[in-house]
C-alpha cells in the first residue's frame, strides 16, 4: 500500500530520491575504500555528516513518518565497533536498505 | 576442541573439480593450535545427500564450522539449522565468502552463532581459545555474534601480511582424489589441483568483492614445496591457479617459471591475468612461461565497449586487451576470455561493441556471463539504491553463477535483455574454417596447431568426435564461398560454437 505523505509531494519526494542517490554513492565510495583498503579522508568524514544531516532535517520535515524512521534507524540491534580512522559502512549500508523501503511505502 | 568443518554442495548441476580450499585453510591453522578436526564434505560425498539428517545427527563437535560462497547461502542456512536442532550446545561457526558477504543476514535469519568476517585463519584460533577459556569475545577481531537482544561486530582483523606464515592446507582431511578424478572429463589424462599464490587485489572492479585487503603474494620457495608436495603426495601433474591477478606480480611468475625448469617438473599450468598487466616488454616472460608449461592464459576482458569499461573502474582499456591477446597466443599460449553481458549502462550499442570486439581478435564466446550484484559490491548498493533488490534473503538465496540470470542491472529493457545477449554470442561466433584460417595467418601455423591440440586435450574424444561428425555433416550443403574479409558467420554457417566451446 503506498501511503501518501503530505510532502508537497514533489519536492519533498526529489529531495527523498536525491537522498537515496546520495547514500547509494557514498556507500560505494566509502565501500570501495574499505575493500582496497585505503585511508579514510577528512573528506569522507564531512560528506558523511552533510549526508546525516540532510537526512535528519528532510525526515523532521516529514513529520511523523519521518520521526518513525529516524527512530528506527537510531535505534539498530547492531552494535559495529569501528577503528578511530575507519568509517563504519555497515551502519550506512543498513540506512540505504532503511531509505529505500521508505520511500518504496510512502511515495506516492 | 572438537570441530567439525562442513563444506556445503556448491553446484548441484556438476560434480565438484576443486576441494573446499577455504575450510582447508582453517582446517590447518586450527589443527595447528592444537584443535581435533573433522571434516563433513557434502560437495564430494553427493550420496550423503539423501541422509543429510543422519550425517549431523552423528557429529560430536563443539564447535561446527560451515563455510562456502554466497551462492551457497540456503543450503548453509538449512545445516546450520539442522545443526543446532540436534545440538543445540554446539556452537555454530559461519564462515567464508558467503559469511563475510551477509553478516547481518546471518545473524537475523539463521541460528548460526558467529560469523567470521575476512580471513579466517587467526581468527578462528582466537575465537576458539576465547570459548575454551571463557574470555570476553568482544576482545576477538574479525567476528559477529549476538550479545542479548544486540549483535555485535568486533574491531575488523587485521589482513595477514605474509602468506609463507600460514600452514599448508590440511589436504589429507579431504577426499583429494575424487576431485581430481572428477576433472576426467575435462582434462584429457591429466591430475590438476587447484591453487592460489595470492590474496587482494590490486583494484576493485564494481562488480567484485574484494574481502580481502590489498594484494599479498606468497614466496616462490613456500609455493614450490607445496607444488612438489601434491606431485609426491597426489601426482598432480597440472596446475589450475585460481589467482585472478597472478601477472601482478612479474617477478613470482618468473621466478615460478625459472624453478620449474630447474626442477625439471613436467607440469603444465592455466593462469588469468589482467590485460592491463601485460606490456610490450613482456614477450619475453609470456614465452618463458610457455616453456615453463603454461598452455592457457585467461582474460577477463568484460566488455569490448570503453564506456562500460570505465564504469567497472576495473582500470583496463579495450587496446590493453587486444594487445594482451596477441603477445600472448604470438607467446604460443591459447587464450581464454570471458566478458560480462548486462553491467550498468549497458545497451545494445555497447553490447554491439563487445560482440565487434569478439569478431575482430577471434574471441567467440560459447556464453556470456549475466552482470550479477553480488553483495558487498558497488553493483549491488547500486541495486539497493535502485530499489531492485527488495528482500535481500530472497534475493541472495537465488543467486547462482554468474551464468543464471538473477537481474537486469543494465540499460536494456527487460523484455530485450534475453534477445540481445543470444544476438551478441551469435554475432561472437565465427565460421569454424575462417577462424582456423584466420588464426593460422595470424599467428602461424605451429600456433593453430597447439589450439587444434589444447582443444583435443581439454575435451573428451566422444565430445569431440560427436561435434566433428554434426559439423561434416552440415558443412556437406554448406557454401563455400565465404568472404575471408567478412568473419561474421553467414546464415547456417558453421562455427567455432558448432565445432567446440572454443573459450
Amino acid at each position: 500500500m503506498k501511503l501518501n505523505i503530505d510532502m508537497d509531494s514533489d519536492s519533498l519526494l526529489k529531495k527523498l530520491n536525491e537522498l537515496v542517490e546520495e547514500c547509494t554513492q557514498l556507500h560505494m565510495h566509502l565501500q570501495r575504500k574499505e575493500q582496497l583498503p585505503r585511508k579514510f579522508t577528512d573528506e569522507d568524514r564531512s560528506r558523511l555528516e552533510i549526508f546525516q544531516g540532510d537526512l535528519k532535517k528532510l525526515m523532521v520535515e516529514m513529520g511523523i513518518y519521518g520521526e518513525q524512521f529516524l527512530a528506527e534507524l537510531n535505534n539498530s540491534p547492531f552494535l559495529v565497533y569501528t577503528q578511530d580512522e575507519k568509517i563504519n559502512t555497515r551502519d550506512l549500508r543498513r540506512c540505504l536498505k532503511l531509505l529505500v523501503a521508505f520511500r518504496s511505502t510512502y511515495s506516492p | 576442541m572438537k570441530v567439525c568443518l562442513i563444506a556445503p554442495i556448491t553446484r548441484r548441476r556438476e560434480l565438484p573439480r576443486n576441494y573446499p580450499m577455504g575450510l582447508a585453510c582453517i582446517a590447518a591453522s586450527l589443527r595447528e593450535a592444537g584443535h581435533e578436526i573433522e571434516v563433513l564434505d557434502f560437495d564430494i560425498n553427493r550420496e550423503y545427500e539423501s541422509n543429510t539428517e543422519d550425517c549431523i545427527k552423528k557429529i560430536n563437535a563443539d564447535v561446527v564450522g560451515i563455510g562456502g560462497l554466497i551462492t551457497t547461502y540456503s543450503e548453509s542456512k538449512r545445516l546450520t539449522e539442522m545443526v543446532k536442532h540436534y545440538h543445540p550446545e554446539t556452537r555454530v561457526l559461519i564462515g567464508g565468502r558467503m559469511a563475510a558477504s551477509s553478516p547481518e543476514l546471518w545473524l537475523e535469519k539463521t541460528p548460526a552463532d558467529f560469523i567470521v568476517e575476512g580471513e579466517g585463519e587467526v581468527t578462528a584460533v582466537e575465537l576458539l581459545r576465547a570459548l575454551e577459556l571463557g574470555e570476553d569475545l568482544v576482545d576477538v577481531k574479525g567476528i559477529w555474534y549476538r550479545e542479548g537482544d544486540k549483535y555485535i561486530r568486533t574491531l575488523p582483523r587485521e589482513y595477514i601480511p605474509d602468506l609463507d606464515t600460514l600452514p599448508r592446507p590440511a589436504y589429507d582431511l579431504f577426499e583429494i582424489d575424487r576431485y581430481i578424478s572428477n576433472w576426467e572429463n575435462w582434462a584429457r589424462g591429466t591430475r590438476p589441483i587447484m591453487m592460489v599464490t595470492c590474496r587482494g587485489c590490486v583494484v576493485l572492479c564494481s562488480f567484485c568483492y574484494q574481502g580481502f585487503g590489498g594484494f599479498r603474494q606468497r614466496s616462490v620457495e613456500s609455493f614450490m614445496s607445496e607444488v612438489e608436495f601434491l606431485i609426491g603426495r597426489y601426482g598432480i601433474d597440472t596446475i589450475n591457479f585460481a589467482d585472478s591477478t597472478l601477472m601482478v606480480n612479474k617477478k613470482f611468475v618468473e621466478g615460478f617459471c625459472n624453478e620449474v625448469l630447474r626442477r625439471n617438473l613436467d607440469l603444465k599450468w592455466y593462469c588469468a591475468s589482467r590485460v592491463s598487466d601485460l606490456s610490450s616488454k613482456h614477450e619475453d616472460l609470456l614465452r618463458l612461461m610457455k616453456e615453463a608449461g603454461c598452455r592457457r592464459l585467461h582474460f577477463g576482458v568484460e566488455s569490448g565497449s570503453p564506456e562500460i569499461l570505465k564504469r567497472i573502474k576495473k582500470g583496463t582499456s579495450v587496446e590493453d586487451a587486444e594487445r594482451s591477446i596477441h603477445m600472448a597466443r604470438r607467446a604460443g599460449l591459447i587464450v581464454h576470455t570471458t566478458f560480462i553481458y548486462g553491467l550498468p549502462g549497458e545497451t545494445e550499442k555497447t553490447a554491439a561493441e563487445t560482440a565487434s570486439f569478439c569478431r575482430r581478435n577471434l574471441t567467440p564466446v560459447s556464453s556470456m556471463f549475466y552482470a550479477t550484484a553480488y553483495p558487498e559490491t558497488e553493483l549491488y548498493s547500486e541495486a539497493l539504491g535502485k530499489g531492485k533488490i527488495v528482500d535481500e534473503e530472497d534475493f541472495i538465496s537465488k543467486l547462482g553463477d554468474v551464468d543464471q540470470q538473477t537481474i537486469n542491472l543494465s540499460d536494456i529493457p527487460d523484455e530485450d535483455f534475453a534477445r540481445v545477449k543470444e544476438r551478441v554470442e551469435r554475432e561472437t561466433q565465427i565460421p569454424i574454417i575462417m577462424f582456423l584460417y584466420e588464426y593460422m595467418r595470424r599467428y602461424g601455423v605451429r600456433n593453430m596447431l597447439r589450439y587444434l591440440h589444447f582443444i583435443w586435450e581439454s575435451y573428451p574424444t566422444k565430445e569431440i568426435i560427436g561435434r566433428l561428425t554434426r559439423f561434416l555433416k552440415k558443412s556437406h550443403n554448406t557454401k563455400k564461398n565465404e568472404n575471408v574479409s567478412d568473419l561474421s558467420p553467414k546464415e547456417g554457417a558453421k562455427t567455432t560454437k558448432d565445432l567446440f566451446p572454443v573459450s
